[in-house]
């Protein structure tokens, strides 16, 4: 709960505006409705000016913009500088001017020089997926085969061996379940794929009761808001 | 295979291979260090993507600004879009000017106390073409009086009626203003204590001292503007936009879905083979583990919860997850060798 100063109108004033955004979010529960289309286009609208203002004043001025024009460097009392102006800044002025061939999409004549600088986005990202691969998921696979018989104090720990073993079974039956490129004929195979199937649904139904949850506490904070914060507000807003 | 087509498919692979070798190779190559450069080469590869900022901003134009033009059906979702980002854009451009502004307000004195601590270094490596140490120290101490008395004026210039007189900022200030007034007693009397003559044994705690109040002054100064601009009238706006519609409408947005959610889990759940009543029971035991109710009948739910979580949940996930990477890392490569470029190259012509 906020502590709202109520003499004070702007603060006032945007925990009344909130309360009305939510509201009108709401109201798609009862049905489609003008209130909720427009309080949605303003949401899109507000996050994108963001997003955009964002980006520059995060990134694009501070990284690039500020060490390219040298606003970094100081100009000391007996005129020697706090770093000398590095040349090399100039070369962002490159992907800069690559990055422009993007606005030639509106074009039709030049149409194909946006593609080559899209191109070079798709083929950095496919570079990434190729590094990001690796780096990532061998270490998990290496990380999933675990010992399927545990010791602790010279003695086998059963539970924790039963973990394991569970572990690795499930994760070889998922894995086996998509393996499409043989036809599985035995019974064992097709045993095998289908408890990777009666696996799967565990974790589907473990992944929507944590994902049900988690909408669920942003809705009890949206209801608290309601209550404890917008309620009071109008009352006072009306002198109630 | 036209030119055309050959340059984008060349650019596609110039692309990626940067990263490509940059993950084989090691950091050394030939003597040359480059995985030093690797923050300034990946920072270019985001300007490149950077500058299609514009491209999404012309696209809501275009899409929206002729709805309204012509008024045609949803003109007015597409006017509350645009007042919405451009709103947006103006107010928290106005901010971060403002941040700009306050930062540049405290730069002279900022400059100076590294200025301080520059003048000992450079007399410790000897460095030369520089004026010899004491000259420099008065240079320092002529330029920083100068400066703390810019700043004084203009921190004793602040128009602090905007601030209500119970409220904790007012509290806040009156104890900034009182560590200001005494860090620029201690900035006086550091670089009273400055050499600047010439001396067999320089001594340059005193620059050491200047170096930290000057700070300290700057860092305090900036403090107390950045209070009192919580209270100015393009920062309410800001915050009216960001806490009173951004989070407002993004978390009812996202709440909303919890419905859905619920909606759909009643068509899903429904008991009619043993493979959902699984789904069901894991979904289940999930939530009973995560709400206080169910924990006051029994607390052994969140262990089964946890246990649900890191052990069949975890295996599962990723063995879907190390099967999608290898789909995912084939279509890179598709991607990046321009293997996969028919329906990209097609609709312009090429």
């Amino acid at each position: 709960m906020t502590v709202i100063n109520y003499g004070d109108s702007w603060q006032l004033a945007t925990v009344l505006v909130g309360g009305i955004a939510t509201l009108a979010i709401f109201s798609f529960l009862i049905k489609e409705n003008p209130v909720y289309r427009i309080f949605e286009h303003l949401f899109i609208g507000i996050a994108a000016g963001f997003g955009i203002v964002f980006s520059i004043q995060r990134f694009l001025w501070p990284n690039i913009m500020v060490p390219l024009l040298g606003l970094d460097i100081d100009v000391y009392p007996d005129g020697t500088l706090s770093h000398s102006y590095n040349y090399w800044l100039l070369l962002y002025i490159l992907p800069m001017v690559f990055g422009l061939l993007f606005y030639f999409l509106y074009s039709k004549r030049f149409g194909w020089l946006a593609k080559v600088v899209i191109g070079f986005q798709l083929g950095a990202s496919g570079g990434l997926a190729f590094k990001g691969f690796f780096n990532e998921m061998i270490p998990q696979l290496e990380k999933s085969f675990k010992p399927l018989v545990v010791f602790s104090n010279g003695e086998v720990n059963y539970w924790q061996s039963f973990e394991h073993i569970l572990f690795v079974f499930t994760l070889l039956s998922v894995m086996y379940y998509f393996f499409f490129s043989f036809k599985r004929e035995s019974r064992l195979a097709q045993g095998f794929a289908g408890s990777g199937r009666w696996l799967m649904m565990i974790c589907f139904g473990a992944f929507f009761g944590s994902t049900v949850m988690a909408r669920m506490a942003l809705l009890v904070e949206r209801l608290q808001f309601l209550i404890d914060d917008w309620s009071p507000a109008l009352k006072y807003l009306f002198g109630a | 295979m036209n030119y055309r087509k050959f340059i984008i498919r060349l650019f596609t692979f110039l692309g990626g291979i940067y990263f490509f070798l940059e993950f084989v190779l090691p950091g050394k190559v030939a003597g040359v260090q480059i995985d030093q450069y690797h923050d300034q080469i990946s920072r270019g590869f985001i300007v490149v993507g950077a500058m299609a900022v514009g491209l999404g901003l012309i696209n809501l134009l275009m899409v929206h600004g002729s709805k309204i033009i012509f008024r045609r059906k949803g003109a007015i979702n597409s006017l509350a879009l645009l007042s919405g980002l451009f709103l947006m854009m103006f107010v928290s451009g106005s901010v971060w000017l403002a941040d700009l502004n306050r930062a540049n307000s405290v730069r002279k004195i900022t400059s100076l106390a590294s200025f301080a601590e520059r003048i000992a270094q450079d007399y410790q490596i000897k460095k030369k073409g520089v004026k010899p140490y004491y000259v420099r120290n008065q240079l320092l101490k002529d330029a920083a009086f100068k400066a703390l008395n810019e700043l004084d004026n203009s921190v004793n210039k602040l128009d602090l009626s905007r601030l209500p007189e119970s409220s904790t900022d007012s509290t806040l200030l009156k104890s900034l203003k009182r560590d200001f007034t005494v860090a620029m007693m201690e900035s006086d009397n550091a670089l009273a204590k400055l050499q600047v003559s010439e001396s067999d044994k320089p001594d340059f705690s005193a620059n050491n001292k200047v170096k930290q109040s000057l700070q300290t002054v700057a860092f305090l100064s900036r403090e107390i503007k950045s209070v009192l601009y919580r209270y100015s009238t393009i920062r309410r706006i800001y915050t009216l936009l960001f806490d009173g519609l951004f989070v407002s409408l993004g978390s009812a947005m996202f709440s909303l879905l919890g419905f859905y959610i619920a909606a759909a889990a009643y068509r899903a759940f429904r008991i009619k083979s043993a493979e959902s009543t699984l789904m069901l029971l894991a979904a289940l035991l999930v939530m009973l583990g995560q709400i206080p109710f169910s924990i006051w009948i029994w607390d052994g739910f969140t262990d089964i919860r946890l246990w649900l979580l890191s052990v069949p949940n975890t295996a599962a996930f990723r063995a879907i997850k190390i099967g999608a990477a290898v789909a995912g890392l084939v279509m890179a490569i598709r991607m990046w060798l321009s293997i996969e470029s028919e329906s990209f190259e097609r609709g312009t012509e090429l």
